[in-house]
C-alpha cells in the first residue's frame, strides 16, 4: 500500500517535471543558418564517373584520395596515383562486381559487397616485414595496396593482376559471404588436425597441396582454407586447377575434392550461386581485360 | 527501506526543477562550423597566392629523428607542384585538399611522387619507413608563413612565402652542388681561433651533432643554396646559431665566429688525381707460371669517370704484356679512396678466351674463390709515400688477398683444361701497395 503511493508520487512528478520541460522551451525555433555546409561538391571526371558507377548501382564509396581515417593506423603509405587508381576501379568493377553480378545478380552485390574500397598506393609492411596485398575490415571495407605498381606489365599479364589485386579480393569476398551465412560446420572437421595456425608461413605449395591444402595460407585455420579455396578456384583455368590435383597426389586431391564439394553446396543453397558459372564468367571477363579501354571513362 | 525511498523521490523530484532562462553567452559570432570553414578557405586562399610558391623545411621521423629536406611547393587551383632537395630531377603535380577533421588540415591525399616517398615504405624499410607525414594540421597562418604539424609523427614545420625572383631549378641545384662539396662527415667546431671538438655533419641525413664537456647537440638541418639551416640553434657562450653559410675556400659553415670547417683525411685523394697509369707492386702468375713484372709490370690504366655518375671510372689492365678491359672502379668522394670490386669480366682482344676472363677475387691460402658481390681492393693515398697503400676486403669466408681472371668460353663457361681445372690466365696475388707510373 506504502509502496503504491510512493511509485504513484513518483509517477506524477515525473509527469509533472516532463510536462514543464515540454511547456518551457517549445519557442526553440531553429535560428540561423543551418551548420551542415550545403556547398556544391566539386567532382572531376573520374569522381562523376564512380558516382555513375560504384554509387549509383551498387552503392559502394571507391576512395583513392587517402584520408589517413582510412587507413590502418599500423602502417604507413602514400595515396594511390589517380590515374592507376582509375585504371583499377574500371577492372575491379569487370572482374569483381559485374562479374558477381552476373551469376548473382545486382541485387546480391548492392547487398554483400563491401560499402568501401580503399585504393592505396604503396605496400602496408609490418614490423616483422610482411607485406599485405589487400584487406578487409568488418565486410564494410576492403583497402587494396600496391596500386602504384600497377603499369603495364601487369595490365598485360593476366596471371600477375590475378595475383596481385585479384586474388586477394576474391579472397576477402568469400570471408564477407561466410559472416553474413556460415558455412556448413563439416568443411572444419576435413583437415581438424592438419591446421597449423601462424606456422603455415613455413610451408610451401607442394607440402600445403599433398595435406589436402591449395596453398599454404589455408593451413592457418578453416576459415582462411575455404576463402582460399573460393578464390583459387573461380580464378584458376580448369587446365591449371586439374595441374595443382595432380601435384596433390591421391590423397590430397581427395581431401581438397572434398572440401570444394562443401564449398559448391554452401554457395549454391547459401547464396543460390553456381561457382562453376562464377568461375566461368571471371575467367572470360579476366581473358577480355586486355580489351578494356582503361584510358577512357564512360 | 522507506528512507530510502524518499531520498529517491527526492532525487527524482530535483529531474523536474530545470531552468529555462537562456543565459548563453556569445563567445563568437559564428558558429562553429562556420568558422573552420572560414579558416579553411582562408587557409587555402594564402597558399594559392604565392605566384612563385613556398618553402617547406620538412621533417621526418617522429621526434625530429629522420633526414630533413627543403622542399619547393606551389599551390594553384587545388593542385600542389612540389619539387624537393632529396630529388632535384623530380617535379611533380597532384590535387591536394584542405581537410576538416583535426582543426584546419592540409591534406597530400592524391600521389604526388615528390613528396610522398617520404610516407611509404617498401621492402627491407620496416614498417614505418622514413616517418614522413604528408598531412599536416595547421596551426597558425600569416601572409608568409604557415606553420604545420604532422598529423601523424608530429612534427612542426613551416612553409616560407618564396619571394618571386627564386628560381626553382637553381635554388635546388645549388642545394646539390653544395652537397657535393660536402666530401666527409667529418666538420671541426671552431669559435673564433679555438676549435672546440669534432663534429658530425651528415649531408645524407642532413643531422648535425657534435658534444661538448656537458653539452651534447643532435639535431637535424636543412638546406638552403647558400649553407644550412639548424631546426635548433647552437648555443655557445650565450650566444645562438642557426644559419650557417658556406665559404666555398675554406671548406667551412660559417656564422660570424662560429663555423664548421670540413676535415679532409690525409689520405684523401681528389677524384682527378686517380686518373692516370698505377703500377701495382704484387705476385704475378699466368696459367700456373709466374710473370717477371720488372720486365712485364701489372698495371692499371685509371682512364676516366662518367659525367652521369663521377663516382664510377673506367680503367684497363695491362698483365704479361697483355691489355684487358674495360673495368669499372668505385670512388668514394667521402675518403677520397678509389676500389676494384671482383666480379667483372674482362674483354680479351687475343681471342683465346671467347667469352673474356672472369676476374674474382679470392683466397690464395684456403684456394677460396669468393663470389659475393662488390667484394675487391681498395686503394688508399699515402702522401708520405708517394703511393696509395692497399686494403683487401673482408668476406664470410675470410680475407681475399688476390684476384683471379679465370678464362670464359662462348657458352659463357669456365673454360677447363686437360686435367678438369679452370683456365687461369690471370693471377694477381698479394699486392703490397700501387704507384703512380711517371710519365
Amino acid at each position: 500500500m506504502k509502496l503504491s503511493y510512493i511509485y504513484s508520487s513518483l509517477l506524477v512528478a515525473v509527469l509533472i517535471g516532463g510536462g514543464c520541460t515540454v511547456a518551457a522551451c517549445s519557442d526553440d525555433a531553429p535560428k540561423g543558418p543551418s551548420i551542415f555546409p550545403n556547398t556544391q561538391v566539386e567532382r572531376n571526371a573520374f569522381d562523376k564517373w564512380l558516382v555513375q558507377n560504384y554509387a549509383n548501382p551498387y552503392n559502394i564509396r571507391f576512395a583513392y584520395r587517402l584520408r589517413d581515417i582510412d587507413t590502418e593506423t599500423n602502417y604507413n603509405v602514400s595515396p594511390a596515383d589517380s590515374a592507376k587508381a582509375t585504371k583499377l576501379a574500371i577492372i575491379f568493377k569487370y572482374l569483381w562486381l559485374d562479374a558477381y553480378a552476373e551469376v548473382a545478380g545486382v541485387d546480391f552485390v548492392k547487398a554483400n559487397a563491401p560499402r568501401t574500397i580503399i585504393a592505396i598506393g604503396s605496400p602496408g609492411i609490418n614490423a616483422q616485414g610482411l607485406q599485405t596485398a589487400a584487406s578487409a575490415e568488418g565486410g564494410y571495407t576492403v583497402r587494396v595496396y600496391r596500386v602504384n605498381d600497377l603499369d603495364q606489365t601487369i595490365l598485360e599479364n593476366q596471371d600477375q593482376l590475378t595475383e596481385y589485386y585479384f586474388h586477394t579480393i576474391h579472397h576477402e569476398f568469400t570471408h564477407i559471404l561466410n559472416q553474413k551465412k556460415p558455412y556448413p560446420v563439416a568443411y572444419d572437421q576435413i583437415s581438424k588436425a592438419d591446421y597449423l595456425g601462424s606456422e603455415w608461413i613455413r610451408k610451401k605449395d607442394p607440402e600445403a597441396l599433398r595435406a589436402g591444402f591449395i596453398s599454404p595460407y589455408s593451413m592457418e585455420n578453416p576459415g582462411e582454407d575455404i576463402a582460399e579455396l573460393q578464390s583459387y578456384y573461380i580464378t584458376t583455368t580448369p587446365q591449371k586447377w586439374e595441374e595443382k590435383l595432380n601435384k596433390a597426389g591421391k590423397s590430397g586431391r581427395a581431401i581438397i575434392e572434398q572440401k570444394l564439394d562443401i564449398l559448391r553446396g554452401y554457395l549454391k543453397n547459401s547464396w543460390n550461386i553456381d561457382i562453376d558459372q562464377l568461375r566461368d564468367a571471371v575467367l572470360r571477363r579476366t581473358h577480355q581485360v586486355s580489351s578494356l579501354d582503361l584510358n577512357q571513362l564512360n | 527501506m522507506r528512507k530510502y525511498l524518499s531520498s529517491l523521490l527526492l532525487l527524482c523530484a530535483t529531474l523536474t526543477w530545470q531552468s529555462c532562462l537562456h543565459e548563453n553567452t556569445t563567445v563568437f559570432e559564428q558558429s562553429a562550423i562556420e568558422r573552420i570553414e572560414t579558416a579553411a578557405q582562408q587557409t587555402q586562399q594564402v597558399l594559392e597566392s604565392s605566384p612563385n610558391g613556398w618553402l617547406l623545411r620538412y621533417y621526418a621521423g617522429q621526434g625530429y629523428s629522420g633526414p630533413a629536406y627543403s622542399i619547393l611547393m606551389k599551390f594553384t587551383k587545388g593542385h600542389a607542384t612540389v619539387l624537393s632537395d632529396y630529388d632535384p630531377d623530380k617535379t611533380t603535380t597532384a590535387a591536394y585538399s584542405i581537410a576538416k577533421d583535426q582543426g584546419v588540415v592540409l591534406s597530400f591525399d592524391s600521389y604526388n611522387e615528390a613528396l610522398h616517398q617520404f610516407s611509404r615504405v617498401w621492402e627491407g624499410s620496416g614498417a614505418r619507413g622514413i616517418e614522413g607525414d604528408y598531412e599536416f594540421m595547421v596551426l597558425s597562418t600569416s601572409n608568409d608563413t604557415i606553420r604545420l604539424r604532422g598529423k601523424k609523427w608530429k612534427n612542426d614545420m613551416e612553409l616560407i612565402r618564396l619571394p618571386e625572383t627564386t628560381d626553382w631549378k637553381s635554388y635546388i641545384t645549388n642545394i646539390y652542388n653544395l652537397q657535393e662539396q660536402l666530401t666527409t662527415q667529418f666538420f671541426a667546431l671552431q669559435l673564433g681561433q679555438d676549435t672546440l671538438t669534432q663534429a658530425t655533419l651528415n649531408p645524407q641525413l642532413r643531422r648535425l651533432s657534435f658534444t661538448i664537456d656537458n653539452y651534447s647537440y643532435d639535431a637535424p638541418f636543412t638546406f638552403a643554396p647558400n649553407g644550412i639551416e639548424l631546426l635548433r640553434p647552437v648555443t655557445l657562450k650565450g650566444k645562438k646559431y642557426t644559419s650557417f653559410t658556406w665559404q666555398k675556400e675554406s671548406k667551412s659553415f660559417v656564422n660570424d665566429e662560429l663555423s664548421l670547417g670540413l676535415i679532409i683525411p690525409k689520405s684523401y685523394r681528389k677524384r682527378d688525381e686517380w686518373i692516370g697509369d698505377w703500377r701495382l707492386n704484387c705476385n704475378a702468375f699466368s696459367l700456373s707460371k709466374a710473370v717477371n713484372t720488372r720486365r712485364f709490370p701489372v698495371v692499371l690504366h685509371i682512364l676516366k669517370y662518367s659525367e652521369r655518375q663521377p663516382d664510377l671510372f673506367e680503367a684497363n689492365l695491362t698483365f704479361n704484356g697483355q691489355t684487358y678491359g674495360p673495368l669499372n672502379m668505385v670512388y668514394d668522394p667521402a675518403v677520397g679512396t678509389i676500389k676494384l670490386p671482383g666480379g667483372q669480366i674482362l674483354a680479351d682482344k687475343s681471342g683465346k678466351y671467347p667469352g673474356g676472363i672472369l676476374l674474382t677475387p679470392g683466397i690464395i691460402k684456403t684456394g677460396t674463390l669468393v663470389q659475393e658481390p662488390e667484394i675487391g681492393v681498395t686503394f688508399k693515398w699515402n702522401p708520405d709515400q708517394n703511393k696509395a697503400d692497399v686494403e683487401y676486403d673482408e668476406t664470410t669466408q675470410g680475407k681475399i688477398d688476390a684476384f683471379m681472371g679465370i678464362g670464359i668460353n662462348y657458352q659463357q663457361q669456365p673454360m677447363l683444361d686437360e686435367k678438369g681445372n679452370p683456365v687461369v690466365p690471370i693471377l694477381i696475388a698479394n699486392i703490397r701497395d700501387v704507384s703512380p707510373v711517371k710519365q
